[in-house]
């Protein structure tokens, strides 16, 4: 019995030492680098560099984004004691508010020992020198520069560059699901919006870290390694700040959007949103009063009106509509159809009307339907190719579809179809059946459908490029600190399957709208062969005798488009401008697009090339001219735009 | 019962701040030997309640050490080092 309890106790004691030695073997053994590395952490800490931000510059080589030095002070928590004490030191050369405390509370809390914590940032010349001549009384703060953003042209890039700002736990979070989240700082800073978000990996470059060796107490007494910050590249851009600066000065006060294509290589001439707003509020966070002011503006000067915002296209719509007929066998280009000034669908006594035509064009042919935009013709073009083949003729145009720039937050518009209503009204049995009377409405581009203004541009292009679709782009090239070009854009195409006879059509049918439709105002003096679109997108629905009077204001004034390209034979540029709730598309939207040309194709001023000015008209009922040419809808319309 | 036992441990290992692993086997190992001398020494409870007494002691310093914070533990390493070659030395002269 003794001896089978001395066997037991051996037994017991031997294994449980097995276990403790088995269990030390895994930890120093297989658990080597992980314990090896807290070791090194022990007796050591890193000191991150910064690496300097990359800009980018336009077509032309000159500077959309600069970064900019600027002083601030700040402490190693290493070195920090008591808050107070510091505050109060420096709150007699330096004013400290109740958010800088705060912020560098929150930073402190959250860095390591060598994270330079900013108190400060943004001193003037003037706290500069006084805080270095008293930086006796507290050494443990530093005063040091660092580079920052800075956007020279405010709001005129607000849209398409966007902007950087701090650093958010969310945006950490986000990094971290790419494991890029080391090449951060706590009080670094992050493009939040736009091209600097897009392109946050290319500009950022790597973060610098030397590891100094520490003794007890924490002072360094040796650098074990040092890599040093690998600045980010900079990012050459595909626009033309002339043409863009045109751009936003041409849109005046209005709110609208201006996309400018180069339809070789779909890169983006000129991208303006209005309004904008000032990026460089955003970079160390935007003060109470100021994103009051943004948010509560009426004028939604936050939303990106030409990528994020869809509209209904009204008239510009035409065209595509004209070239799914073609495409799909419905009609022939100069099939002529009796245009009496309204349509009705067989069986049904209502008239969808042409109210500025009210006596219709008469025979009237596809080319001369798209230059004095006869909605007749396209009412009853639509109702004979029903909702399904219009889907499928537009979809080819990208309408409805995301076009894949290279700017986050895109919206896909809407094309719809009988699907999309049922599911969008699914609990309305009145409401959720596809009508013919819907298609009716589609085919002059009201109704449901809304489409961004690049994707207005972007399609314009296919059809100055004879059908070749090229996704649009800002990238241009991405450059090395000296200069040298790092990586090129490539792009991407794919060629429609509409016969290219159908698009030399449609190009000299949008000719004729220049120089004897809607857009004839634009035309006077041209020196170049000019092909567009009018379109005049109503914002609510009309009643017999005109607009209630209850849609009086310009909210409910219609929207006003202009699609165009230029030289027709070799474009070089593709324009779409929309103007919100601007009137008539050929008034509003075609003087712009006119001027944007002549600067483009001709170099020309301005105001040498307003000649033209005196020739703009607001279409009326005695006119040919046809763009208010929605306004027999009943449909209500505005639950379109977003 | 079993869910209770991994509580325990996990409740003892976190108190310590260790490898479960390691201060579960110690704590078997220290409290068997407790017993192996309890039966050694004729079941003298005096012994017994002496040792079970050093015991407790050394896993309150354990647990203290343990939870230390390194920041502070590296302020003080040389004097503990020197500190603890004099226990060594006192252990092989005085003991």
């Amino acid at each position: 019995m003794n001896k089978s309890r001395i066997t037991a106790t051996n037994i017991f004691v031997i294994g449980a030492f097995i276990l403790l030695v088995c269990r030390y073997g895994y930890l120093q053994l297989a658990n080597y680098s992980q314990f090896l590395q807290q070791s090194i952490n022990n007796y050591s800490s890193t000191v991150s560099t910064l690496p300097t931000r990359g800009t980018f510059i336009d077509r032309n080589g000159l500077s959309l984004t600069n970064n900019i030095i600027s002083y601030a002070i700040g402490i190693l928590p290493k070195d920090y004691k008591n808050s107070e004490d510091i505050f109060s030191t420096l709150e007699k050369y330096v004013t400290l508010s109740a958010l800088d405390k705060k912020k560098f509370n929150n930073l402190l809390h959250n860095s390591k020992n060598y994270d330079l914590v900013i108190i400060k940032d943004d001193l003037s010349d003037k706290e500069v020198a006084t805080l270095t001549a008293h930086n006796y009384e507290f050494p443990e703060v530093s005063i040091f520069a660092r580079t920052k953003r800075y956007y020279p042209f405010d709001e005129l890039y607000s849209h398409s560059i966007g902007y950087v700002s701090r650093i958010s736990n969310s945006d950490l979070g986000k990094i971290g699901k790419n494991g890029n989240n080391l090449n951060y700082l706590r009080n670094d800073y992050v493009g939040k919006n736009g091209l600097e978000e897009y392109y946050e990996s290319t500009l950022r470059g790597t973060i610098g870290k030397k590891i100094i060796q520490t003794d007890a107490t924490g002072n360094e007494i040796g650098l074990i390694s040092n890599t040093h910050a690998i600045d980010g590249a900079t990012i050459s851009l595909t626009l033309d700040n002339g043409l863009q600066k045109l751009a936003n000065q041409l849109l005046g006060t209005n709110q609208g959007a201006i996309v400018a294509i180069d339809p070789h290589n779909g890169g983006i001439l000129a991208f303006v949103s209005k309004p904008g707003y000032n990026p460089n509020w955003f970079i160390d966070g935007i003060n109470t009063d100021d994103w009051s002011d943004l948010r509560d503006d009426p004028r939604k000067p936050l939303l990106n009106r030409a990528s994020q915002s869809s509209f209904p296209p009204g008239s510009t719509f035409k065209p595509f509509m004209g070239l799914t007929a073609l495409y799909l066998g419905y009609i022939k280009p100069y099939t002529e159809i009796y245009d009496p000034g309204y349509f009705s669908i067989p069986g049904s006594t209502h008239r969808f009307r042409d109210l500025l035509k009210l006596s219709g064009f008469g025979n009237i042919n596809m080319a001369r339907a798209i230059a004095v935009s006869s909605d007749t013709y396209f009412f009853r073009l639509a109702y004979e190719l029903g909702i399904d083949n219009i889907d499928k003729g537009i979809s080819l145009f990208g309408l409805g579809k995301k076009t894949g720039i290279d700017i986050p937050n895109e919206n896909s518009g809407l094309l719809p179809s009988k699907e999309w209503k049922e599911r969008r009204f699914a609990k309305d049995k009145y409401q959720k059946n596809w009508l013919p009377a819907d298609s009716v409405t589609v085919g002059i581009g009201q109704g449901f459908n809304h489409y961004t203004p690049l994707q207005m541009a972007y399609a314009t292009s296919i059809i100055a490029n004879d059908g070749i679709a090229i996704k649009p782009h800002f990238l241009n090239k991405i450059l090395n600190k000296d200069g040298s070009i790092k990586a090129n854009y490539t792009i991407e195409s794919h060629t429609l399957p509409i016969p290219k006879s159908d698009f030399e059509f449609m190009k000299k049918a949008m000719q004729m709208v220049i120089t004897q439709g809607t857009g004839k105002g634009i035309g006077y003096g041209l020196k170049y062969t000019l092909a567009g679109k009018s379109g005049t997108a109503q914002v609510v629905s009309s009643v017999k005798g005109g607009r209630q009077q209850k849609f009086a204001g310009k909210r409910y004034k219609d929207h006003a488009w202009f699609i165009a390209f230029a030289p027709v034979d070799k474009p070089k540029i593709v324009i779409a401008v929309f103007v919100e709730n601007g009137g008539f598309g050929s008034a509003a939207s075609a003087p712009i697009v006119r001027k944007m040309m002549d600067y483009y194709i001709l170099g020309a001023n301005v105001t040498e090339s307003a000649s033209f000015k005196k020739n703009i008209t607001t279409p009326d009922a005695s006119e040919t001219s046809n763009d208010a040419d929605n306004s027999s809808i009943e449909e209500p319309s505005d639950d379109t735009e977003n | 019962m079993i869910p209770k036992i991994k509580q325990l441990i996990h409740f003892i290992s976190s108190l310590f701040g260790l490898d479960k692993t390691i201060i579960i086997t110690l704590l078997i190992l220290c409290i068997g030997n407790l017993f192996i001398q309890y039966s050694a020494t004729d079941k003298d409870i005096s012994k017994l309640i002496n040792d079970g007494a050093y015991l407790v002691l050394s896993f309150v310093v354990l647990f203290i050490v343990a939870n230390l914070n390194i920041t502070h533990l590296k302020a003080i390493a040389t004097p503990l080092y020197i500190f603890s070659i004099l226990l060594l030395l006192g252990v092989i002269f005085l003991v």
